[in-house]
């Protein structure tokens, strides 16, 4: 339980500090934004990138693995604005046609709007691009870190911030 | 929605669009309840008719995650002397396992103030009231004189407040233990006795310090104490802790055991 590292940064610029020189020096727009149009063959590209800890005010979020991050593309099915955590469900359609639904865990509401997200953010059919901490225990499931949405705008999770 | 056709798409085009529209997001107004640092007005201490210092407001209250920590408006006293029951109660604590707050229980008083969501306080002669939008909690503290009310443990515990000069003491006992301290989950018993205590420095900050009096989980008291930031653009949220909780239906995280 010690172990539990619980830390006020955002998550993002830590792991900028991780990539090489040429890429850390783009804006973090830029960067996510590249992220997210990489062209991937696999839509569960995982990006093993080392990132700070996560702080959760309703519930600790030890069952997310905030060492990993996975990058998930798909089609919004659900888009709940609620607390105690908003969520996003995504379909994810593999190469071979196969479809998945992705379950992503984000901040409170007063979290969410305080980051820039509104209700009407996204609603079902939606494009979006999502980065997240997976669960540990493998299923297609992750918290939040940030969502590139379909016209480009990246909006980050409130992780561990003011929420 | 197939990865390759999204990544496709992306031209030169959607760079100049994505960037035309970073500009504008950026220029937006804010929304009155943003998180964008604002500073506090400046003034002297407000007071009530009766000349006390008057608490009412919307606080901003650091999240406190971890109450042995020093942070940012936050000050902790680093390791924490637990008595060998409290040793094993950390140790032992696992939130995947079941944690009480994941489940909508009531948060506690003293993890009510360290959660990062705001506070209101609202105050009479005879009562201080917490409004807290963590689960839209409550907490009536009486300021009229009486003595702690012999009752059953509760998740709140009983509270009462005087005035100590221009520091309202809030002195708290007769809690169930059932609660965690902080996010964290540093533990405590039911013999836990809360001193925290309330002093409107400005117009703008309260500072408040909170003595952990815990004699079978810690070996002596301990403090931790923050300023608290008044945020008059705020309002409390409703919170609707069980409409959206996911986490506990699909089995991500566990029901608390009692």
């Amino acid at each position: 339980m010690q172990n539990l590292n619980v830390t006020l940064d955002e998550t993002f610029p830590v792991t900028r500090n991780r990539l090489p020189v040429a890429v850390k020096a783009l804006p973090n727009r830029a960067l996510s934004f590249i992220m997210a149009t990489m062209k991937l063959r696999n839509p569960f590209f995982l990006g093993l990138l080392i990132t700070c800890g996560v702080a959760f005010a309703h519930h600790s979020g030890v069952m997310f693995d905030n060492q990993k991050e996975v990058t998930v593309m798909g089609t919004v099915k659900e888009f709940n604005f609620d607390n105690p955590h908003v969520s996003i469900i995504i379909t994810v359609t593999d190469d071979k046609g196969v479809t998945k639904d992705w379950s992503f865990e984000a901040a409170s509401v007063r979290g969410m709007v305080q980051a820039g997200w509104r209700r009407s953010t996204l609603k079902p059919g939606d494009s979006v691009t999502i980065v997240g901490h997976p669960l540990r225990d493998g299923r297609p499931g992750a918290q939040l870190v940030r969502a590139v949405l379909a016209d480009g705008t990246v909006l980050k999770n409130n992780i561990g911030g003011n929420y | 929605m197939r990865a390759s056709a999204i990544a496709s798409g992306m031209s030169t085009r959607y760079f100049r669009l994505f960037f035309v529209l970073s500009a504008i997001a950026m220029a937006a107004p804010v929304f009155s309840q943003t998180g964008e640092y604002r500073p506090p007005p400046t003034g002297p201490t407000p007071r009530t008719t009766d000349g006390k210092p008057d608490l009412s407001g919307v606080w901003d209250p650091p999240y406190v995650p971890d109450m042995t920590k020093t942070a940012k408006n936050q000050k902790g006293p680093g390791d924490l002397p637990f008595t060998e029951w409290g040793a094993s109660e950390w140790r032992n604590y696992h939130a995947e396992e079941g944690d009480y707050t994941g489940a909508c229980l009531p948060t506690g008083f003293v993890r009510g103030i360290n959660s990062p969501m705001p506070l209101q306080i609202m105050q009479s002669p005879k009562y201080v009231t917490f409004l807290f939008e963590w689960d839209n909690w409550f907490h009536i503290v009486p300021v009229d004189g009486r003595g702690h009310r012999n009752q059953d443990p509760t998740w709140a515990g009983d509270s009462i407040g005087r005035w100590d000069g221009d520091t309202l003491v809030v002195d708290t006992v007769n809690l169930n233990g059932k609660t965690k301290l902080d996010t964290v989950g540093h533990p405590l018993s039911d013999q836990l006795h809360v001193i925290q205590r309330f002093t409107r420095i400005d117009l703008g900050h309260i500072a408040y310090e909170i003595t952990i009096d815990d004699p079978k989980t810690y070996t002596k008291p301990w403090k931790s104490s923050r300023t608290f930031t008044l945020r008059p653009d705020w309002e409390i949220m409703e919170y609707s802790c069980m409409e959206n909780n996911k986490s506990l239906w699909e089995g991500r995280i566990k029901p608390p055991k009692y």
